[in-house]
């Protein structure tokens, strides 16, 4: 697994997660958003190995959240700036880890494609027909 | 198909239909690898999982389908397996994500043969 350089914290949210609204779903979530003491994260799935599964953690607006789910922002631009890195055990999901560091800290190829957007739900694909 | 002595009560759920066509999943190489078929039940992974939903493959309806998720998830895989899959390979069921189907292998069809399912690799 790539190495992080950043600054250890608590994490701001709890493990395993309590999944607030599922936005993509592949093999089990991965991308959510959680809710926390008022606050509103997004999660973003980023790596994953034998021992560890690693997520992206940023604090979202419900608007941002808003403009995401209807694929007009591009999930990076979601995460971009202050960001938390999360290693999670990958069986039981319990917390290895919480660093804190620059969105741009990531490597490239761990991190989605700039323009990259969320497959639509449902629902919003109906309502865009 | 599915042992109900190894199956969880419920699963497949009763609204998974027999799969028939064309489906794509990311594979991490070209040809994929038995480890691209796996389940998260037979990774022994995600255990806070329901049960259910460990068994399953995720399966994506396109090939730009895929490709989205490949742009979101880059280590998931940079290659696109095309997948044929009949009713006597198990059951899938499209979910609430756009292009997104889960599928669930039935019990002659272990990760080692699901490889044969392959018809192509974009």
């Amino acid at each position: 697994m790539w190495q992080i350089e950043g600054k250890q914290i608590t994490a701001p949210v709890k493990t395993p997660f309590a999944i607030d609204k599922l936005l993509v779903d592949y093999d089990g979530p991965r991308t959510f958003t959680v809710r926390q003491m008022g606050r509103l994260y997004l999660v973003h799935w980023c790596d994953e190995d034998e021992r560890i599964a690693r997520f992206i953690v940023a604090q979202i607006s419900e608007k941002r959240l808003a403009e995401l789910e209807m694929g007009v922002l591009p999930v990076q631009d979601a995460l971009a700036g202050k960001c938390i890195i999360l290693d999670l055990s990958a069986d039981d999901e319990s917390l290895v880890s919480a660093v804190e560091l620059d969105y741009g800290a990531i490597p490239a190829d761990k991190r989605p494609a700039p323009t990259a957007t969320l497959p639509a739900t449902a629902a919003v694909a109906k309502a865009r027909s | 198909m599915f042992d109900p002595a190894i199956w969880p009560l419920g699963c497949p759920p009763d609204n998974a239909a027999p799969p028939s066509g064309t489906y794509f999943r990311l594979a991490t190489s070209s040809p994929p690898r038995e480890d691209d078929f796996k389940t998260n039940e037979e990774e022994g992974t995600k255990l806070n999982a329901r049960p259910c939903k460990r068994r399953a493959l995720s399966l994506c309806l396109t090939l730009n389908d895929a490709r989205k998720l490949m742009a979101l998830y880059p280590p998931l895989g940079s290659f696109v397996a095309e997948v044929r899959l009949a009713p006597a390979h198990g059951v899938v069921l499209v979910t609430g994500q756009q292009g997104h189907v889960a599928y669930w292998p039935c019990d002659n069809v272990a990760p080692g043969n699901r490889l044969g399912l392959v018809t192509a690799v974009h």
